[in-house]
């Protein structure tokens, strides 16, 4: 008789219950009857030392099960470093786990002091790639006309009629003013550069990451605020409850009243990212949409409309804008998009790279060398040969 | 110890398994883990064995979780990875005697022939072990320690921070729980819990 198992087991589970029926009580009595096994099938429930040993076995099997398989995951992904992994997956002591926190953070953490002094003599390297130690963004107006910010002196950019463009001392890009026309100007930051800091005419603020643009209105005029970005930026958007603030990326909106977030848009990464950090969003894309709150991220598939809701590490999130870089079981190739982004090098790979993983954070301001030879721990390799960086097993 | 299971409904779940979320694959290891032991437990002999698939079966699974985009897709997967392991299992197990020789041979043609009796078993404890994870967090844990661990009440109220008289109070809820579960009507189920009372 096919399937008499789910039977008997309901059979079992009721008797458990105390609710059988004087039918479905012989039906069981029957079917142990059969045989030995089946009584002994019965017995093991239905027997309190048995049971009480029984459940113990089924707790003590799962422990080794996943004993097991913990551990051949961690095998797998190999991680950089083992304390970290295990602290997520077993029973750690609270205190034990901030020891290895601790621990775990300074070993990656490069003392920008100690390294200047450092002789680094890797004979891969046959030239090495420094960071970029400024930003190199440039604004193109309405009229097709193009601003390079790193050769502009500081002070007034641009004046056209009420609308007033500045460079401040610090790289800062201010628009105030309105001409009470609808007009695009397009900010865009190159690879290779350093995060460009961009005040719009309402005072809200934008930060743009490296090989990433945003096209904005030079004054805000209508009652939308509506932005267009490719690859990352972070926002901190004036609270205007009458105009709503909407990013756009990617067929992806994010609509805003007033808050901070963080929108990857990379067109080479799976899936388009909003962060959070204060303050209420709400991200659509077609009919799907979702409403986030601080500490949450939602996450995009390129060819999909679903929107899924993760909570996520601010601090990672936001490394780029602190001047660091920070991975969390990142694999290679997501490790490589952000190096080559930042020191704007062509990233190719030589012969099969196993699955590795990578984690901690460092410092952008370290010369590519630097950052190859922590990542080098990960059992990795690199070389160097001008603007084109390998990676090899 | 595994995270207890969190409520989320099956689209929630499905969202999150779409994401490769961890919390998403113990929730679908805890649900099927003991099934698809004693599914394996149906055509190897050896416990070691049934273990040893079980957790590779789980591993593979992890290895394309976010692949998969329905339950029952994760469901035959399982099944039917544990099933060749232990096809494999058999063929290279020099060792193995005459019935599960004959087990093997008739996997490749259809299990239907093959007995269950074992799954019964399976899908009775996956029950029990459904329902005592479904104990909220304090009791579950009061009632692991002292009937897994067969730890005394002074051990228990030590390791919780909690004094002696909140761990009988934990104990007489987590049994009051457990009852509820097991109905009141069923012998075997009280006088179970009054063994284990009184031994304490």
């Amino acid at each position: 008789m096919p399937n008499y198992e789910n039977r008997i087991s309901d059979l079992i589970i009721k008797e458990l219950n105390g609710e059988l029926n004087d039918a479905e009580e012989s039906e069981l009595e029957t079917w142990k009857n059969l045989s030995e096994k089946n009584r002994a099938i019965v017995e093991e429930f239905l027997n309190e030392e048995k049971l009480q040993a029984g459940i113990r076995d089924m707790y003590m099997i799962e422990e080794r099960i996943w004993g097991r398989l913990e551990k051949a995951i961690m095998l797998k992904e190999e991680p950089v470093i083992t304390p970290v992994r295990r602290m997520r997956w077993t029973r750690v002591a609270a205190a034990a786990v901030i020891f290895l926190l601790v621990s775990a953070g300074t070993y990656f953490y490069f003392n920008k002091g100690t390294l200047q002094h450092t002789q680094d003599n890797n004979p891969m390297a046959k030239t090495d790639v420094a960071a970029p130690a400024s930003n190199r963004a440039m604004i193109t107006l309405a009229n097709g006309k193009q601003i390079l910010l790193d050769s502009a002196g500081n002070g007034t950019l641009l004046k056209e009629g009420n609308v007033n463009v500045v460079k401040l001392a610090d790289g800062q890009i201010v628009y105030t003013g309105s001409n009470g026309v609808l007009q695009y100007n397009t900010m865009t930051n190159p690879r290779g550069s350093q995060a460009i800091n961009l005040t719009l005419s309402d005072g809200s603020k934008v930060w743009l990451n490296a090989e990433s643009s945003l096209k904005f209105p030079v004054a805000f005029v209508g009652n939308e605020r509506t932005v267009e970005i490719t690859g990352e930026a972070y926002f901190e958007v004036a609270k205007n409850a009458s105009k709503k603030f909407l990013v756009i990326a990617n067929g992806v909106t994010t609509e805003v009243l007033g808050t901070h977030f963080n929108v990857n848009a990379y067109a080479d990464e799976e899936a388009l990212r909003v962060t959070l950090l204060e303050g209420s969003v709400k991200v659509s894309k077609n009919t799907a949409s979702k409403i986030i709150k601080p500490g949450q991220q939602t996450i995009v598939q390129q060819t999909q409309n679903d929107i899924v809701v993760v909570t996520v590490n601010i601090d990672e999130v936001m490394a780029w804008k602190n001047g660091l870089f920070s991975f969390n079981k990142a694999n290679i190739q997501t490790v490589m998009r952000q190096i080559s982004r930042w020191y704007d090098v062509e990233v190719s790979y030589e012969g099969v790279i196993r699955n590795r993983q990578f984690n901690g954070e460092m410092e952008r301001n370290l010369n590519l060398s630097q950052v190859l030879k922590a990542l080098e721990k990960s059992k990795v390799h690199f070389r160097i040969e001008g603007k084109k960086l390998i990676v090899m097993p | 110890m595994l995270k207890s299971t969190a409520s989320y409904t099956e689209s929630e779940l499905l969202q999150q398994i779409a994401a490769g979320s961890r919390d998403a694959f113990e929730i679908i290891y805890k649900r099927s883990f003991i099934s698809v032991y004693y599914f394996a437990k149906r055509f190897v002999a050896d416990q070691q064995a049934a273990e040893d698939i079980t957790s590779e079966t789980f591993l593979k699974l992890w290895e394309r979780f976010s692949n998969f985009n329905s339950l029952h897709g994760i469901q035959s997967f399982l099944f039917t990875t544990a099933k060749n392991a232990c096809i494999n299992y058999n063929r290279s197990d020099k060792r193995a005697d005459a019935r599960h020789q004959e087990f093997t041979y008739l996997l490749s043609a259809t299990s239907d022939d093959v007995p269950a009796d074992e799954e019964i078993t399976g899908k009775v404890y996956q029950y029990i072990y459904d329902e005592i994870e479904k104990l909220p967090g304090q009791l579950k844990k009061v009632f692991k320690m002292a009937y897994l661990q067969g730890m005394s009440n002074e051990e228990i109220a030590l390791a919780l921070d909690i004094n002696n008289q909140s761990v009988r109070n934990h104990k007489a809820r987590a049994l009051k729980a457990l009852r509820d579960i097991f109905s009141d009507k069923d012998v075997y189920a009280l006088f179970l819990f009054t063994i284990w009372l009184n031994s304490k």
